[in-house]
């Protein structure tokens, strides 16, 4: 969190594989669950490949309150990317971990989940923010349930929802309970 | 008393060109903005943090600090400079000399520096100027409450 001029400023990123669902699921809770009056841009600003994926990052600010401002970014999932990804991570007060639930990114899942803890331990704040995890796609067929998933990627300490970003199912559940989360550390501990 | 906005106005004033200047936290959060920008200024702020940082990544890998980036575009070049904590930007025209806003960049972030003071002295004296407090139970309730009105 930070203190800017007359704002508090608070950070969250939405972390995982490439096509995981973390563009998605920014752009679901953007155009189904803040309040207009919160939208400080008119859409999220993202720099995407020439064919479609995230190459740098998605952004989109919006108005909590009269002096709080969430400012929530979507990391690229791409593994040629990752020098860039880290970027990301620095200071950041929550961190949506989007899990894809298919069967055949389990390998493909574990290796973020092992660049997740390295993060923890490397970059400053990390250890700190409130993460939650998202398991995405349980709707599709040949899925890990997320009992197995959270067990088998070392994630049970974490909350955690069993979602569909493409429907919105559960998304704005996490939302609220992230924002409970980081809002109560905010209350609690201040800036620190 | 000299503010932050008097330093980033002045640049304007004495480099022929300058269209803008923006002060921006290390994470592309806007501090102070001079001159008039097309775009919204926390867009323009996420993404020259985003190139910023890129090019401190590529510095790292190769053993060297980044000091700063200027960019060329079609009637106008961009200089972005590292700060303690902050990125100083100045948009100028493809005309104005690049060595006056190289030397006044690097006249405002003295001065700049030296404004900003100790972080925690800083952030004490904001939280008190703005009358700045964390938000209570209430407060957390209504905001949540916001999200919850757009589930029904």
């Amino acid at each position: 969190m930070k203190l800017i001029k007359d704002k508090i400023y608070i950070k969250i990123i939405f972390f995982g594989t490439a096509l995981a669902g973390k563009t998605t699921s920014l752009q679901w809770l953007f155009d189904n669950i803040i309040p207009d009056k919160m939208k400080i841009t008119d859409d999220i600003t993202s720099i995407k490949t020439s064919f479609g994926q995230t190459l740098l990052f998605d952004f989109v600010p919006i108005q909590l309150g009269n002096n709080i401002i969430l400012r929530m970014y979507t990391a690229t999932g791409q593994d040629y990317y990752r020098s860039t990804r880290k970027m990301l991570f620095e200071e950041a007060d929550g961190i949506f971990f989007i899990i894809d639930s298919q069967k055949e990114e389990l390998e493909h899942n574990q290796e973020f989940v092992d660049e997740f803890k390295n993060y923890l331990s490397n970059i400053k704040g990390v250890k700190d923010a409130d993460v939650i995890v998202i398991f995405n796609k349980h709707d599709l067929k040949e899925v890990y349930t997320p009992d197995y998933l959270k067990e088998k990627l070392g994630l049970k300490n974490y909350p955690y929802f069993k979602a569909s970003a493409v429907t919105g199912e559960n998304l704005k559940q996490a939302f609220i309970a992230m924002l409970e989360k980081v809002l109560s550390r905010l209350k609690e501990k201040g800036i620190a | 008393m000299l503010k932050i906005q008097d330093v980033i106005g002045d640049i304007i004033k004495k480099v022929p060109g300058v269209v803008g200047v923006i002060l921006l936290d290390i994470d592309g959060i806007p501090i102070e903005i001079a001159g008039q920008f097309d775009m919204k200024p926390e867009d323009l702020g996420a993404l020259l943090a985003a190139c910023y940082n890129s090019y401190g990544q590529v510095g790292m890998e190769l053993g060297q600090k980044l000091d700063s980036i200027i960019v060329e575009y079609g009637s106008l070049k961009l200089c972005q400079n590292s700060m303690p904590r902050g990125l100083l930007t100045i948009i100028a025209s493809k005309e104005s000399y690049l060595g006056m806003i190289r030397l006044e960049a690097k006249r405002a972030i003295e001065k700049i520096t030296q404004l900003m003071g100790k972080t925690e002295i800083a952030r004490k004296e904001i939280m008190e100027k703005n009358k700045l407090r964390m938000p209570n139970d209430y407060e957390i309730d209504d905001i949540l409450s916001k999200f919850k009105e757009e589930l029904e």
